[in-house]
């Protein structure tokens, strides 16, 4: 094996090239966590439903939110994310501040702790105890000088039995009406974690059914971070790749395979990135040019002469497929080169082959994660792994994160949450060592020799590696299965 | 080290000594005189190159191999000093604080070192972590150890935050993202209001094992004005990939006639010598067992043998069917901590209101920008830039 270091040398050298012919002069650097709400970018807006929509917030345009009502995109842009306005009678926003504006205005609501003698005992609680007819409600719903929590207010008022309910159950009663007649939203910035929510609300196949925590895992154990270069195997509609971006804060690259004409990275839309940051970080080469890269027709260099007498049409055609060619060149290199700082794979196309044939690219001692919805999936990967020397001490990660309900005095778990949320593998790409592996299996042979003279009953089931005595030599190849097993 | 990768291994790099998962020792590499003693055999620094390899000992008996630190690996070798963040915490921590390239984290306590590695990793050189340790020696271990791992975002600090906050003199503090793995959080909360960037939102995450404390950080945060308080618990697993033999029914049953077939077969084979002996009164050999009991001790079993039962069969053997399956750890860390997040919203000026505490549209706050000028550059098509040959 050639020595990585030295190799990588030109491949440094054209990189920078490329970079410089396809970045347009230094733009000021893109912001990813702005905390003010930006025109033209997309936002998520939360309701009180717990519901939530993506909008993207074009100046002087007016934002529906359904029942509850619509803002003006204008009154929010500059604002902070993060607070909750109410919406009034004439289209104002309020700006919400919590303690103040909640319903504390019902004695002993809100915070109250439960007191054991409080009892429901005298309550009867049947659909006459509201007094106001479903005619009458809706009728208020239409009076535009009628706020969400006037409407509130009434409905309440006209519940002959709700003073008698305890104060648990006249919070929930009471958050089950804001949310039906609050008109209040709360914009929030997007990011990866969002777009998961987004995609797993919408369709849960987009993101592989991938929860946060796990994303987040695989970000830890990708080692992910600024100047690193990946090899990424996307197909979680661009979240993955979203989420790396925000890690690497435009420093490195992220080199996108797949299996179709152009990658689908549909959700990098939502970060409202600049063209120019993507077109810089993010390379994509389809799997036919990733293997058999000779079969892609070399553009050659042309001279300035030769350039200067081109149709300006021309000119762009060339300049565009020349850069192409040589970002391809790129790739190539790293993979001939063991280029990569890591395999990241969250891949519906068979992962095991991908981990088995695109292994070669990735530089020593760096990881490879591969996750799916499928706990068998990555088992197989494991048992891949497991047998390939080329991969140190694959384990198979689960994380899920449990939600409680954060209210002082009546703590618990949510009473439902996402099933789901996916696995990963992880592994150590290493270089196996031929002489060593060679003398290993020669030391081996011996000792089973010896072994046999010596024992004569062996337990049924029991691996021959646990019975020896030394079961702790993690240095024997063949005892790699059990030794990493037990750890 | 621990900011970008390196491929060969020089003097006074960090390697991990990788034997088994669960002996990971760190090595400061000293090319001329170090030596790497294990029970696996000897391993001379001037043989380490190159990160990834798999080194053979001097006696070529055992093997490890030399890994790249990250955190995350940093993690499994380090010297305990205290509890430590697991990955599995601590990377969602991370994605839910918004640690990324630029942020300004306070952690404290610094404890083992362990988490601050990979807040130092995510927010990147751009970034800074200010971290808060009260316990002296704990202090100064982990300075070295930042020192010697070249976090040079790292700020740590010797202090007791609960009762002396987190102002340090001549630095405007200014974090995004506060982590708090404290006795009583609650003590600190009120003193982060000086030391976070009210100009935008900040994320706190209290970790801690009790629920009492969580209960107790919970009215501190609200006290102080922190908003979408939410408790979380995060539960982790490792499994592993094993393989479980397929043995199907027909192949019991084919056994099962075998084993009956040879009981008969040697029943009458029995009765027939019996007879013989009767009649004769002669005492034959019993040659058919003893060749019985020698092709015993050979292949290990008599007769139909289609699992292999009394043989000594690696897993995944290819003369057998196998079934792919995953085991979980035997043990698993059913309760790390708690994790309490909770963010501060930004100040607000007093331009955004009109007189009915409404918020002003927005030529009205910011009359000389317009929005239109201000848009991002998502839609815009790139004409490539010319080239200077």
């Amino acid at each position: 094996m050639k020595d990585a270091a030295q190799q990588q040398e030109p491949v440094s050298a054209r990189q920078t090239q490329v970079h410089r012919k396809s970045s347009k002069p230094e733009s000021p650097p893109f912001i990813f966590d702005n905390p003010r709400i930006q025109p033209n970018t997309y936002c998520m807006v939360k309701l009180p439903s717990e519901n939530f929509r993506v909008v993207k917030l074009i100046p002087n345009q007016t934002i529906s939110i359904g029942k509850f009502g619509s803002f003006q995109v204008n009154d929010i842009l500059g604002l902070p994310y993060g607070y909750t306005f109410e919406i009034q009678e004439d289209k104002r926003l309020r700006i919400i501040q919590e303690g103040v504006d909640d319903h504390d205005y019902v004695v002993g609501a809100k915070g109250a702790l439960l007191e054991p003698e409080e009892t429901n005992q005298t309550l009867i609680d049947t659909s006459e105890s509201q007094t106001l007819s479903m005619a009458e409600i809706e009728e208020m719903k239409k009076q535009k000088t009628l706020s969400g929590k006037d409407i509130i207010d009434h409905v309440i008022k006209g519940h002959n039995e709700f003073h008698k309910k305890t104060a648990f159950s006249k919070e929930k009663y009471l958050r089950r009406k804001e949310q039906k007649y609050l008109r209040r939203f709360t914009p929030q910035p997007m990011c990866s974690s969002l777009l998961l929510d987004f995609y797993l609300e919408k369709d849960y196949k987009k993101v592989l059914d991938m929860s946060q925590e796990m994303l987040a895992l695989l970000l830890s154990m990708a080692n992910v971070r600024p100047g690193g270069k990946y090899l990424v195997v996307d197909e979680t509609t661009g979240v993955l790749t979203a989420a790396l971006m925000e890690r690497m804060a435009g420093e490195g690259l992220i080199v996108v395979a797949h299996e179709n004409e152009h990658p689908n990275l549909d959700a990098l839309k939502y970060l409202s990135m600049p063209t120019e940051l993507q077109d810089r970080m993010i390379k994509s080469i389809n799997w036919l040019q990733f293997f058999e890269p000779e079969g892609e027709e070399e553009v050659p260099e042309k001279t300035p002469e030769q350039i200067a007498s081109m149709k300006p049409r021309n000119r762009g055609a060339y300049f565009r497929k020349r850069n192409r060619w040589l970002e391809l060149q790129n790739v190539n290199d790293l993979v001939a080169n063991q280029g990569f700082d890591g395999l990241i794979v969250a891949s519906t196309l068979h992962p095991a082959s991908i981990v088995d044939r695109t292994l070669h690219a990735i530089g020593g001692s760096r990881p490879v994660v591969v996750y799916s919805e499928y706990k068998e999936v990555v088992t197989e990967v494991s048992q891949l792994m497991l047998k390939d020397l080329r991969v140190l001490a694959p384990s198979i990660w689960e994380s899920r994160v449990r939600k409680y309900q954060t209210i002082l005095g009546r703590m618990h778990p949510s009473m439902t949450s996402r099933g789901g949320g996916g696995y990963l593998v992880h592994g150590t790409r290493v270089f196996p060592n031929e002489e060593v592996n060679a003398t290993q299996v020669r030391n081996r042979k011996r000792k089973r020799e010896d072994g046999d003279k010596t024992k004569s009953s062996e337990t049924e089931g029991k691996s021959e590696e646990s019975v020896e005595p030394d079961t702790e030599q993690s240095a024997e190849p063949e005892a790699k299965l059990e030794t990493d097993a037990d750890a | 080290m621990f900011s970008a990768y390196k491929d060969t291994i020089e003097d006074g790099d960090l390697v991990l000594g990788w034997m088994t998962r669960t002996a990971i020792k760190p090595i400061v590499v000293e090319k001329k005189e170090g030596l790497f003693n294990t029970r696996y055999g000897a391993f001379p620094h001037r043989n380490m190159d190159k990160y990834g390899a798999q080194l053979g000992s001097m006696s070529k008996q055992g093997f490890i191999h030399l890994i790249h630190p990250t955190p995350e690996l940093w993690t499994l070798s380090l010297p305990h000093r205290t509890q430590i963040v697991y990955t599995t915490d601590s990377s969602y921590i991370v994605q839910r604080l918004k640690i990324r390239p630029g942020s300004t984290v306070i952690e404290s306590g610094t404890g083992s070192g362990s988490f601050t590695h990979a807040i130092s990793r995510s927010a990147g050189l751009a970034g800074k972590v200010y971290s808060y340790e009260f316990h002296e020696e704990r202090y100064n271990l982990a300075k070295q150890e930042f020192e010697r791992h070249q976090l040079t975002n790292v700020i740590p600090t010797h202090r007791d935050v609960c009762n002396d906050g987190f102002d340090i003199e001549n630095i405007d503090v200014n974090a995004t993202a506060v982590f708090l793995d404290l006795p009583a959080p609650w003590t600190a909360i009120p003193h982060l209001e000086r030391v976070i960037d009210r100009s935008v939102v900040s994320r706190v995450c209290c970790f801690s094992p009790c629920f009492e404390q969580v209960v107790k950080a919970v009215q501190a945060l609200q006290e102080a004005g922190w908003v979408d308080i939410e408790m979380v618990e995060v539960a982790a697993k490792r499994w592993e990939s094993r393989l479980e033999m397929k043995r199907s029914l027909d192949e019991a049953i084919t056994r099962l006639r075998d084993v009956k077939a040879r009981r008969e077969t040697g029943l009458a084979k029995r009765n027939a010598r019996i007879k013989v002996e009767t009649e004769t009164g002669v005492e034959e050999e019993e040659s058919d067992e003893r060749d019985a009991k020698r092709s015993k001790t050979e292949s290990g079993h008599r007769g139909y043998n289609p699992w292999g039962k009394g043989q000594k069969i690696k897993e995944g053997d290819e003369s057998f069917e196998w079934t792919e399956v995953s085991k979980c750890e035997q043990e698993i860390k059913s309760h790390t901590s708690y994790l309490l997040f909770a963010s501060r919203l930004p100040k607000l000026g007093e331009e955004v209101f009109d007189k009915d505490m409404c918020v002003r549209p927005y030529s009205e706050r910011c009359p000389e920008t317009s929005t239109e000028g201000a848009e991002a550059s998502t839609e815009a098509t790139e004409a490539p830039a010319r080239t200077e040959a």
